[in-house]
């Protein structure tokens, strides 16, 4: 997964870095910083994306690791907060938005996790409830058996009461992570589902759906929450019975779910390329989509309203209590798949809990 | 050095025609009434090879002499002309596609002074990539479509894209942009159309071309019916439920809406009237809500 290990100059003085680099079995190379990889190293690569993506670089990182989710203007927003501790990804999506993001091709590696750590307890002794993830620029565990960074964090953060942490991945690296069981804090391991079609078309170097599911019933033996996110939904020839039949499969190892997220397939333009020329036998852009007002190009509405509500039925009918949400949807598709007063229910009182902002009174 | 030379003294050598398309009018224009000003840039002495000004030459006789900047090998002159280019009529991405390429394959440079030096010069921004792009774009492309697309100042990534169609796909790809005289944005919107109707319809570009009628201005609105026939018919269907209400009634264009929306504006009683009027008839158009209940699904 990875064949190279590059160590800056500032990330070398880090212990973790030795860590990280005996665990992987590879020789590092030591560079000046990033900008030197981008100069040096990524220039010369043939295929800059696939290849960056098996280099590891080991870096400090000098600015603020956490921030608020920006969502998307006019969608509904879910109170998540995001560390960006690791941008990139070893694995390799189709419909990875890093590939049209990303400036820097390597997976990029703070070491200085302690720094991470101060910034954090600051924030966590301040909110009374948080949600948060390391998921949005990198899988969270998909590195786990090189880095060991997911159980560091988790063993931090679960010891704050109101603190629900989720590592999103589509790995099945779950061994390693601590036992969370009696923890004032809440862990969360959140898996991104799709049908194994999409998996093994879309999806190269993940986890198949089977060994999700297995690990997904491990960590809730180890006192994790479970989230699934069906994000993307993607269309194709037969795509509602095989969505419907991965619910099935999802509520057959689980009862119920701390939550479970549904985003359709959604396109900036800029992606395109990349699909096109990296996953030649991708079914991704075979849908029909329209450009929306922001810009991006999604599946018809009518087609996505029509799915969702078939989708959101059968997770009712099989979990009542599972939290179901819509990621980067506006309030209209809420009323009309879930309800008007789908956003007032109680059973989204943990995700749409506006605690991330509350502060605690008297500190 | 700079030498006169006439101009029938000069060899020619097609490796370094590297720009395809015409001089600028207001060059050619000069070139008649002044001759050439600037010298012409060849390697050689005795017998000078002609790397740069192709063009002006063609606009002169045989018996006209020019002044000839000399320079030592391919690669000094090379570099010249490419300076001297970018400061003017700067190639086009397929043209510096070509001169990459013919540097690679004539080792004039080595794989790192191209991107150290030819790619900054040339305002490629990018490294071994862009590199294996041109060498594949000069390489793969048949020569009609390459010319097609140089014509058209085709960026890189779209003629990269094309290198991977077999070369009957190819042929049939410049014969249509051709015929229909495409601009730029219309091939490329020809091209985001026709792959995914091939790959859907099991089907070759030319089974498809050869289906659409040959006028021109009708091929990409009907590779759009092709490409979206879901979104096809709910456009059809809305534009004929809108138009009766004269562009007072609407839908959103991404269709992404559960509304119509009504506007009319109202200088006096009789506007308001009308307006009333239009309003009564839109409550009583039963289609126009059909078209909504099914929109939503709300079964
Ligand atoms: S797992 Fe996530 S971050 Fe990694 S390539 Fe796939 S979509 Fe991108």
């Amino acid at each position: 997964m990875i064949d190279k290990i590059f160590v800056t100059k500032a990330a070398a003085e880090y212990e973790y870095s030795r860590e990280i680099c005996k665990r992987a079995g590879l020789k590092p190379e030591l560079i000046r910083n990033d900008t030197a990889y981008r100069e040096e190293v990524e220039r010369f690569l043939p295929d800059p994306v696939g290849q960056g993506k098996r280099h590891l670089l080991l870096d400090v990182f000098r600015g603020g690791f956490f921030r608020k989710c920006p969502g998307t203007k006019g969608k509904v927003c879910c109170n998540y907060y995001v560390i960006d501790q690791t941008t990139n990804c070893p694995f390799d999506c189709s419909y990875c938005f890093l590939q049209s993001y990303l400036n820097l091709r390597a997976i990029r590696f703070a070491v200085n996790v302690e720094d991470l750590f101060r910034e954090l307890e600051d924030v966590f002794r301040k909110h009374r409830f948080i949600r948060l993830g390391t998921g949005e620029l990198a899988d969270s565990l998909a590195l786990e058996p090189l880095t060991g960074f997911g159980s560091k964090l988790m063993k931090f953060a679960i010891e704050f009461p109101g603190v629900v942490l989720e590592l999103k991945t589509k790995s099945a690296n779950v061994e390693n992570l601590p036992d969370v069981h009696g923890k004032p804090g809440r862990g969360v391991i959140g898996w991104t589902m799709e049908p194994a079609h999409v998996v093994s078309l879309e999806e190269r170097g993940t986890a198949s759906l089977a060994e999700r599911l297995e690990a997904s019933v491990r960590a809730a033996e180890m006192g994790y929450g479970i989230a699934f996110h069906l994000d993307p939904v993607v269309f194709f020839p037969g795509f509602e019975e095989a969505y419907l039949d991965l619910v099935d499969q999802m509520f057959s190892c689980h009862k119920k779910l701390d939550w479970m997220s549904l985003a359709g397939f959604r396109y900036e333009p800029s992606l395109k390329g990349f699909v096109e020329t990296r996953f030649p036998d991708s079914e991704l852009l075979d849908g029909e989509f329209l450009r929306c007002s922001d810009g991006k190009y999604r599946y018809l509405f009518p087609e996505r309203i029509h799915f969702f509500k078939r989708l959101v039925e059968k997770v009712k009918k099989l979990s009542p209590k599972t939290p179901v949400y819509f990621c980067m949807e506006d309030s209209r598709t809420w009323d009309l798949v879930m309800g008007k007063k789908a956003l007032a229910d109680p059973v989204l009182e943990p995700i749409f809990s506006k605690g991330g902002g509350d502060e605690k009174q008297g500190m | 050095m700079v030498k006169y030379f006439p101009i029938k003294q000069l060899r020619l050598d097609d490796r370094f025609r590297f720009h395809l398309g015409e001089l600028p009018k207001n060059l050619i224009r000069s070139v008649s009434r002044e001759g050439v000003l600037l010298p012409l840039i060849a390697v050689g002495e005795e017998s000078p090879v002609l790397v740069d000004g192709y063009r002006r030459c063609a606009l002169l006789s045989d018996s006209d002499v020019v002044a000839v900047r000399l320079l030592q090998d391919e690669r000094t002159a090379l570099l010249a002309a490419v300076e001297l280019n970018m400061l003017g009529s700067a190639y086009s991405e397929m043209e510096k596609a070509r001169l990459i390429a013919v540097v690679h394959e004539n080792a004039w440079m080595t794989d790192r002074e191209i991107l150290d030096i030819l790619l900054p010069r040339l305002g490629f921004k990018g490294g071994q990539s862009v590199l294996d792009a041109c060498i594949l774009v000069a390489e793969l492309l048949q020569p009609s479509l390459f010319s097609v697309l140089a014509a058209r100042k085709a960026p890189l990534k779209f003629a990269l894209r094309l290198t991977g169609e077999a070369p009957d796909e190819q042929q049939v790809l410049a014969n249509f942009f051709s015929c229909q005289r495409f601009s730029l944005s219309q091939m490329i919107q020809a091209v985001d159309l026709l792959v995914p109707v091939r790959k859907l319809g099991k089907r070759t570009f030319s089974a498809i071309i050869d289906e659409l009628p040959r006028e021109e201005g009708n091929a990409l609105a009907l590779l759009r019916q092709l490409r979206f026939p879901k979104a096809t018919e709910i456009r059809i269907r809305l534009n004929s439920l809108l138009a009766p209400y004269r562009g007072k009634l609407s839908f959103p264009e991404d269709m992404e809406g559960d509304a119509f929306q009504f506007s009319c504006s109202i200088k006096n009683a009789k506007q308001a009237l009308d307006c009333g009027r239009l309003l009564q008839e839109i409550s009583e158009d039963a289609g126009l809500f059909q078209f909504l209940k099914g929109h939503v699904c709300d079964d």
